[in-house]
């Protein structure tokens, strides 16, 4: 007699192939679901442990949007001699618009920046009492979206304090890097736990898949002694492992939304106040797909590495 | 058919279960392996089985040559070799059906096949009425049956048993050999380890007998 091999009929094999992983999966669901506490309690560790760092990912998210608004707005003053005129200031203005990374140039003339220090309480006398203008010409540029990086606006800095008409410039973005460095740092540190939080879901669905593995001891012994291969032993617990790893993700993803509309509102009249119409973002689509992926991964890994050890041990 | 070419087998403490034992059941045959406690009945089984790895000699069994087999082929050794021990090792969780089916199961066949097969081999062990039974709504004698009728559902080519009567008594103990050869009469190879010599005697069979690991063709007994 030969081995039964259906690798030479492959419509029948690809059947039999796809009716085993219904089998396992549907064992396996009713495997958890004889024990439902458990498996909640373990997918509700799973979640809790997944939705930490997402969490702290997505608030993270959110603060780096804001942080390139802030960044967007970005301005470089350039304060011209006093001794520049009209004619000058209105050749060098229709020069910058024409420089590369500049996005928007706007000339205050000396008269017009007299007139906005007169609208500031408390400095119209003062003013009035000046024997003349002494304001120069000042011009405020935009930074065009690709010159962002402090590299980029200090070049350009560089190259507007070369023209002749130039007093001095103005560029105040110290602030906005000890934030982007506050937030790399963030990142790091949030990667860092989810690193050590995947660890931990790992080892809590390798222990599960691991104690599954004693409890069915004979069944395995029996199995290997009537001709199961070790991808058929191994599969139903795979299936185990993925489905703890696919509803701790499902409960990481709606804690992680609770609690972004939880915060939401506060959120929202925090903005309000400082004149913002920034609103907080949720997990989102691509997010949610990454969280759940990954936590299938980890689930399918951490039962991997439980059967991997418990079929070594086997003498059978 | 099995056979073994100057098979040894020596243990990692040192102890020679088997020294250069060499034997061929040619298809079709039955062979009742005997001896004393510790001769090696096991360890010879377990070889033939893949179950003890080989590290000399030359074991064929059903067109597989276990010396030359990788390891990652045994599955498909064990699904051409039915093994039954002296415990029935049954899954109290599963039906009769269900233990009997298993084999099949993991073949891969149809559940259509799997209920025909299961339920004709039933028949033939006579414990028909009791496939929705759970092992331990049966007898010590029944459970053996069940164990039986798993090893041979899947059709084997050969068939081993490691002292399947050891359990049962005398009127048992005999029917499970009567079974025994119905599988042989319908071509199966069969070599079953037994050390109760009056249950021996009751059969004219080829007798194998192992004493410290060296094999001897034994002369029939009287019946």
């Amino acid at each position: 007699m030969r081995p039964y091999n259906l690798l030479n009929k492959p419509k029948q094999f690809f059947a039999l192939y796809t009716a085993r992983h219904f089998q396992a999966g549907f064992n396996s669901l009713g495997q958890l679901s004889r024990t439902p506490m458990n498996t909640f309690m373990t997918c509700v560790v799973i979640g809790i442990a997944l939705a930490l760092p997402m969490t702290l990912l997505v608030l993270l998210k959110n603060v780096e949007t804001l942080s390139q608004h802030l960044r967007q707005g970005t301005q470089i003053t350039l304060y011209l001699k006093s001794t520049t005129t009209d004619a000058q200031a209105t050749d060098l203005v229709y020069f910058l618009k024409k420089m590369p990374g500049v996005s928007s140039v706007q000339a205050i003339s000396p008269a017009q920046g007299l007139h906005e220090l007169q609208q500031q309480a408390g400095v119209d006398t003062a003013v009035a009492n000046l024997p003349s203008n002494p304001l120069p010409w000042a011009i405020v540029i935009l930074p065009s979206a690709l010159f962002h990086s402090t590299q980029d606006l200090t070049t350009l800095s560089h190259t507007l304090q070369q023209i002749t008409l130039v007093d001095s410039v103005q560029l105040d973005a110290l602030w906005i890097e000890r934030l982007f460095a506050l937030i790399t740092f963030a990142h790091r540190a949030i990667y860092g736990l989810a690193l050590f939080l995947g660890i931990a879901v790992l080892l809590i669905v390798n222990n599960c898949i691991r104690s599954a593995t004693q409890q069915s001891r004979k069944e395995i012994d029996v199995i290997k002694l009537i001709g199961g291969t070790h991808s058929f032993i191994r599969r139903p617990f795979l299936y185990a492992g993925m489905i703890y790893g696919l509803l701790g993700g499902i409960i990481a993803w709606q804690l992680v939304d609770l609690l972004l509309v939880w915060l939401r509102e506060p959120t929202s009249q925090l903005a309000n106040l400082y004149n913002s119409a920034f609103t907080l973002s949720g997990i989102g689509f691509l997010d949610s797909c990454a969280l759940l992926i990954l936590s299938v991964a980890l689930g399918l890994l951490g039962a991997w590495l439980a059967v991997h050890s418990s079929l070594k041990s086997h003498k059978l | 058919m099995i056979e073994l070419k100057q098979v040894s087998k020596r243990y990692p403490n040192g102890h020679l279960a088997l020294d250069d034992v060499n034997f061929k059941l040619p298809a079709g045959d039955f062979a009742i392996l005997t001896g004393p406690s510790g001769a090696g009945k096991s360890t010879l089984l377990k070889l033939i089985a893949g179950i003890e790895p080989l590290h000399q000699g030359q074991i064929t069994v059903a067109d597989f040559a276990l010396h030359k087999m990788p390891e990652k082929q045994i599955p498909y050794l064990r699904r051409q070799i039915g093994i039954i021990l002296q415990s029935p090792n049954l899954l109290s969780d599963k039906t009769v059906f269900d233990n009997v089916a298993l084999p099949l199961v993991v073949a891969g066949y149809s559940y259509k096949e799997i209920c025909s097969r299961v339920r004709a081999v039933l028949a033939k062990v006579s414990l028909a009425k009791k496939e929705n039974c759970y092992p331990v709504e049966l007898s010590s004698g029944e459970q053996q049956r069940v164990s039986i009728a798993r090893a041979v559902v899947n059709k084997p080519a050969v068939l081993i048993a490691d002292e399947p009567t050891g359990n049962l008594d005398g009127k048992l103990a005999r029917e499970t050999m009567q079974l025994f050869e119905q599988f042989n009469q319908l071509g199966m190879t069969l070599l079953i380890v037994s050390h109760d010599l009056n249950l021996i005697n009751q059969f004219k069979h080829r007798r194998l007998l192992l004493e410290e690991g060296k094999l001897i063709d034994a002369p029939l007994q009287p019946a």
